[in-house]
C-alpha cells in the first residue's frame, strides 16, 4: 500500500517539502553562522571562526533567563490546558447565550497587540495595589492570558473531530454522566490537549512585548534579556544565544513528544 | 443531567473565564478608555474627545495602516496554509523513520523569529543579499530589487515565523481524515491527483479554514516583523501601536488605535464565522 | 583631583545625612555586615552593561556597602512608559537612563521626584547653564551630541550638516542610495531635522526649511530606520556611507573596527544627556539619592566616560587623553558651543513632526 509513496506525485510532494525546509532553514542557518564570527562583529559571511561568543552564551548570565523562561513557559502551559479543556468543552458542546461573546473573549488575546495587554497588566496590578507581584506572578498571569487561547483551540479541534455519540454510548451502557468526561472523552482529546500545551509552550517562551512590562530584576525571560542587548546593536553572542534559545525548547518538545508516543502527539488518534 | 452536574459544569468555566476576563478584558478596557480622552503633548487630561478617533479615520497613514494590516494578516494565512498543507500531509503520510524528528523540526521559525528577523532576513533580502546576489549572479536581473522594506517583505517574514502553527493546525485536522479512505479511491481508479482533489481536500478544509484563521488573528498583531522588514511607507496598525505607546508615549492616540484594531478584527472574524458556519451545516 | 572629590563625596553625605535627620541609621547600614540594603537600578543593557557594573555599579556597592540589582532592559521612552503604567512603581529604584523627553513628562505627571542640592549635592557642580536644559527632576550624567558619521573608506570627511542634507553637492551621484534616514521617534532624527531647518533659516520652532529639505534628501536616502542601534548592520556592510549619530555610541563602534570617521559639523551639534531620575514609588528613596550623587562623582564620570566614549556632565574633571579631547566636550567652552534646543517644544511637536515624516518618506 505504500508503494504508492515511489510515485510521481508523491516524489514532486517531497522536493515541495524539502523546498519548504530550505525556506525555514536558510534565515535561521544564517543568522546562526553570524555568531562564529573572530571579531565581535556581525559579518555574514563570518570572517575568521571563534567559539568565544557561544563560550559567553553558556553563560551564567544567559542561562539563569533560560531556566526562567522554561519554568514560565511550562507553568503556563500546564495552566493553559487546566483552564482551556473545560472552557473548549463549552464552545464546541453547549448551547447558551453569549457563546460568541465567550468565543470573542477567548480569541481577544491573539489579536490584540501583547504590548497592549502588558501595559494593561501593569498598570492594573498597580491599581490593584499588587505591586509586589510584579515578577513571576504577574508574567504568569500575562503569560497565561495570551496563550490560553490556543489550549482552548487545539482541545476544541479535537472535540470537533470526536463524535458526540461516543458519551451517549457509554452511558446507555451503565456508565454514571460524569464518568464519560473523564474516562472515555479525556483520553481521545488527549492529543488536542498535547497540542494545546505545546503551543501555549512556545507562545510563552516567544513572548517579549508583554514580559517586558511585567519582569523584575532577576525574574527575566531571556527574550527580553535578547531585546535589551538588541537596542546596543547585534552581536556574534547573541546569535549564539538565538540558537541556544532555539534548540532547547525544541529539545524539551521534542521530550514530549516522543514521551507521549512518538510523532503521535499533534495528531488524533483516528486509527 | 441533573443540576449537581450542571452546577460543575459552569463552576468549571467561571474560572477559565473569570481569568479572561480579569487579566485580560479588564486591564484593556481600563488601559484603552484612555483612548476617548485628549492628550497634551503626551500626557493624558480628563477631558473625553472624540478625536483620537477622528484622527485615526482621517489621517492618510493610519488608514493606509489599517488596509495594509488586513492584506498581510490574509497574505500570512494565505501563504501560510499553502506552504503548511504539502508539509502536514508529507508529515502525517510518510513513513519515514525521521517523522518526529521532521515534525519537530517545523517549529524551528517560530522558536527562531526574534533573531531571524533582525538579522536573517535582512542578509537575505537586501540589495546586496542573497537573493539578489543570486539572481543577478545568474544572469536573470541587472539591477537589484528592492525586496524590503515592504509589504511583501512584511507577509513573507510573518508567513515563515507561523508557518509551525499552521502546520501543527493542518495536522490534526488531516489526521482525523482515514486514509482509508484515500485507499478506496485509489483502488477504485482514481489517480492519486484525482483523490488529493477530490476526496482530501474537501475533508481538509476544517483544517485550511483553522490555519488560516490562526495565523491571519497572530499576523494582524505582530509588531516586530513588520518593523523591521517594513518601512515608513508600509506601516501596519501594530507597529503604529508600538510607536505610539512605546516611543512616542502617545496613550491615548495608541489606545484609539488599538481599539480599532480589535474590533475591526474580531467584525472580520465574525463575518468569516457565520459564512463558515452556513458552509459546515450539512 | 581624585582625592578632593572624595572627601567632598563624604561631606556632602554627612551633610545630607544630618539634613534629613537619620544619621542614626548611615553609619550602622555601612558598617554592619548582615542583610545589605538592596536599590534596584535600571540601565543599559546589552555590550555597555559591563561598563556600567564596572565603572558604577561595583563602587557604588562597596562604598555604601549594599547590593545593587541591575535591570537593564529598555530605552528610555521604555523605562518610562513603564513608570506611567505602574504609577511610579516600575520594580526600579532609580531610572538612570532617562532622557530629557521623559524627565519633562516625569514633571508634569508628577511621577519623578524632584531633585535638588539637597538630595543630590553634586548637582552644584555640574556645567553652567544645565539648570536651562534638564528639567529639576533629574540628575544628568553623561553628555552625548548627535555628531556626522561617515565611512572612510568610500567619502571624504563631511564639514557641514548639508553635506548630509544635499549629499550631491558634495559627493555627487555615488552618494545615491547611501543615505540612511531615522524615524522621528528616535530624537537622533529629531536633532537632524532641527539642523536642516536651521540650514534654511529656521528653527525648532520653523521646521518649514527641515521638511523642504527631507523631501529634497529623499531621493538619495537608501534605508530607513527607527533605533540607533538599527543602522548599526546597514553600515557595518557598506549599505551606508554617512549618517547622523551619537557620539557614544559612535566611539563604541569605532573602537570595535567599524571603517568609520566622526566628525562635529561647523554649524554646530545638538546635545543629550543621559540623566538619573527617581520614580515617586521608588522603595529606597535615601539609597536612591545617593546613587544619583555617586553617579557624579568625578572618578566615577571619568571612568565610565572613558569606557562609553561620552562626555562627563561636569567641567571639574582634568586628566584626560589627547585623542579624548578631540571629540568629547571637556571644558565649560565646549560646551557653550553646544546647541540645546526648546525641549518642550521638541516634547509638543515631536508627534507631529513623526507623521510629517512619516508622510514625505512614505
Amino acid at each position: 500500500m505504500t508503494n504508492s509513496h515511489a510515485s510521481g506525485p508523491w516524489r514532486a510532494l517531497r522536493w515541495t517539502v524539502a523546498g519548504i525546509y530550505v525556506f525555514v532553514f536558510a534565515p535561521i542557518l544564517i543568522t546562526a553562522s553570524v555568531s562564529f564570527n573572530e571579531s565581535n562583529r556581525s559579518l555574514f559571511p563570518p570572517r575568521g571562526f571563534s567559539l568565544r561568543w557561544w563560550d559567553r552564551a553558556f553563560s551564567p548570565e544567559w542561562l539563569e533567563p533560560l531556566l526562567f523562561s522554561l519554568q514560565l513557559a511550562s507553568l503556563t502551559a500546564a495552566i493553559c490546558v487546566t483552564l482551556g479543556t473545560p472552557l473548549a468543552f463549552a464552545l464546541t458542546r453547549w448551547r447558551f447565550r453569549g457563546r460568541m461573546a465567550v468565543a470573542a473573549l477567548t480569541l481577544g488575546p491573539l489579536m490584540m497587540p501583547a504590548l497592549v495587554t502588558g501595559v494593561g497588566l501593569l498598570q492594573l496590578f498597580q491599581i490593584a495595589g499588587a505591586r509586589g507581584s510584579i515578577g513571576f506572578p504577574a508574567l504568569l498571569a500575562g503569560h497565561v492570558v495570551i496563550s490560553l487561547p490556543f489550549a482552548v483551540r487545539c482541545v476544541g479541534i479535537s472535540l470537533q473531530g470526536m463524535p458526540h455519540n461516543v458519551e451517549l454510548a457509554a452511558m446507555s451502557l451503565g456508565a454514571r454522566p460524569w464518568r464519560p468526561q473523564w474516562e472515555i472523552v479525556l483520553p481521545l482529546i488527549k492529543t488536542g490537549v498535547i497540542a494545546g500545551a505545546v503551543f501555549a509552550f512556545v507562545h510563552s517562551f516567544t513572548d517579549v512585548n508583554l514580559s517586558i512590562f511585567l519582569a523584575a530584576p532577576g525574574q527575566i525571560p531571556v527574550t527580553v534579556k535578547i531585546m535589551g542587548f538588541l537596542e546596543f546593536g547585534f552581536a556574534p553572542t547573541l546569535a549564539a544565544v538565538s540558537v541556544i534559545t532555539l534548540v532547547v525548547p525544541l529539545i524539551v518538545v521534542g521530550i514530549v513528544q516522543w514521551f507521549f508516543g512518538l510523532g503521535d502527539f499533534i495528531y488524533g488518534d483516528a486509527r | 443531567m441533573g443540576t449537581q452536574a450542571g452546577f460543575w459544569r459552569w463552576a468549571a468555566l467561571a474560572i477559565p473565564l473569570g481569568v479572561l476576563v480579569f487579566f485580560f478584558a479588564l486591564p484593556n478596557a481600563l488601559l484603552l478608555s484612555a483612548s476617548f480622552l485628549k492628550s497634551e503633548a503626551a500626557v493624558l487630561t480628563d477631558e473625553l474627545t472624540l478625536e483620537n478617533y477622528r484622527e485615526v479615520f482621517e489621517s492618510r497613514l493610519f488608514r493606509g495602516a489599517i488596509l495594509r494590516t488586513f492584506v498581510v494578516g490574509v497574505g500570512v494565512g494565505l501563504l501560510d496554509v499553502a506552504l503548511a498543507f504539502p508539509l502536514a500531509y508529507f508529515l502525517v503520510r510518510t513513513t519515514s523513520r525521521w517523522k518526529g524528528v521532521l515534525i519537530a523540526l517545523s517549529l524551528a521559525p517560530l522558536l527562531a523569529s526574534v533573531i531571524v528577523r533582525t538579522y536573517g532576513w535582512y542578509v537575505i533580502l537586501n540589495r546586496n543579499g542573497v537573493i539578489n546576489e543570486s539572481l543577478m549572479g545568474f544572469g536573470w536581473i541587472e539591477t537589484p530589487l528592492r525586496l524590503m522594506p515592504s509589504t511583501g517583505a512584511i507577509i513573507v517574514g510573518l508567513a515563515h515565523a507561523l508557518l509551525p502553527y499552521a502546520v501543527l493546525t493542518l495536522m490534526s485536522a488531516l489526521n482525523a481524515i482515514n486514509p482509508n479512505l484515500e485507499r478506496a479511491a485509489m483502488s477504485l481508479g482514481a489517480s492519486r491527483l484525482r483523490t488529493f482533489v477530490h476526496v482530501v481536500l474537501p475533508l481538509s478544509m476544517p483544517g485550511l479554514i483553522g490555519g488560516f484563521l490562526l495565523c491571519f488573528s497572530i499576523a494582524i498583531s505582530a509588531y516586530a516583523t513588520p518593523a523591521i522588514l517594513g518601512g515608513p511607507a508600509t506601516q501596519t496598525i501594530a507597529t503604529q501601536i508600538y510607536v505610539n505607546m512605546m516611543t512616542l508615549l502617545e496613550w491615548a492616540l495608541g489606545s484609539a488605535l488599538a481599539v480599532v484594531l480589535i474590533v475591526s478584527s474580531m467584525a472580520v472574524l465574525l463575518l468569516t464565522s457565520r459564512v463558515g458556519a452556513k458552509k459546515a451545516a450539512p | 583631583m581624585v582625592g578632593i572629590g572624595r572627601a567632598n563625596g563624604f561631606v556632602s553625605r554627612r551633610r545630607f545625612v544630618q539634613g534629613t535627620g537619620v544619621a542614626a541609621l548611615a553609619a550602622p547600614n555601612v558598617l554592619s555586615a548582615q542583610t545589605p540594603e538592596t536599590l534596584v537600578v535600571n540601565t543599559q543593557g546589552g555590550e555597555y552593561q559591563e561598563i556600567v557594573e564596572a565603572t558604577v555599579i561595583r563602587p557604588f556597592e562597596r562604598k555604601f556597602g549594599v547590593r545593587v540589582t541591575n535591570d537593564a532592559t529598555g530605552t528610555s521612552a521604555q523605562d518610562y512608559a513603564r513608570i506611567r503604567a505602574s504609577r511610579g512603581a516600575p520594580g526600579f529604584d532609580v531610572a538612570a537612563v532617562l532622557n530629557p523627553p521623559e524627565i519633562l513628562l516625569g514633571q508634569r505627571e508628577g511621577l519623578l521626584e524632584r531633585l535638588s542640592e539637597r538630595e543630590v549635592p553634586n548637582l552644584a557642580r555640574m556645567w553652567r547653564g544645565m539648570e536651562k536644559v534638564v528639567p529639576p527632576f533629574a540628575a544628568p550624567h553623561t553628555l552625548q551630541y548627535a555628531g556626522l558619521i561617515y565611512n572612510k573608506e568610500r567619502l571624504e570627511a563631511p564639514n557641514s550638516w548639508s553635506d548630509y542634507w544635499e549629499p550631491h553637492r558634495r559627493y555627487g551621484d555615488r552618494i545615491r542610495g547611501r543615505v540612511i534616514a531615522y524615524n522621528p521617534a528616535n530624537l537622533l532624527s529629531v536633532y537632524a531635522l532641527i539642523h536642516a531647518a536651521q540650514l534654511g533659516g529656521g528653527s525648532v520652532n520653523n521646521m518649514d526649511p527641515a521638511w523642504e529639505r527631507l523631501r529634497a534628501q529623499k531621493p538619495f536616502v537608501g534605508v530607513n530606520v527607527t533605533t540607533s542601534a538599527e543602522g548599526v548592520p546597514h553600515f557595518e556592510n557598506g549599505a551606508v556611507w554617512i549618517s547622523p549619530f551619537w557620539s557614544g555610541r559612535t566611539g563604541y563602534y569605532i573602537d570595535r573596527g567599524l571603517p568609520f570617521g566622526a566628525v562635529i559639523p561647523r554649524e554646530g551639534v545638538i546635545g543629550l544627556f543621559d540623566c538619573c531620575a527617581v520614580p515617586v514609588g521608588a522603595r529606597n528613596k535615601r539609597l536612591a539619592y545617593e546613587f544619583c550623587n555617586f553617579r557624579l562623582e568625578p572618578d566615577v564620570q571619568r571612568a565610565f566616560s572613558l569606557a562609553y566614549f561620552s562626555s562627563p556632565s561636569r567641567p571639574d574633571i582634568t586628566d584626560w587623553p589627547q585623542a579624548f579631547r578631540d571629540q568629547q566636550i571637556l571644558t565649560q567652552e565646549r560646551f557653550d558651543q553646544i546647541q540645546w534646543p526648546d525641549s518642550e517644544v521638541i516634547g509638543a511637536q515631536r508627534a507631529g513632526w513623526t507623521r510629517r515624516w512619516q508622510d514625505i518618506m512614505a
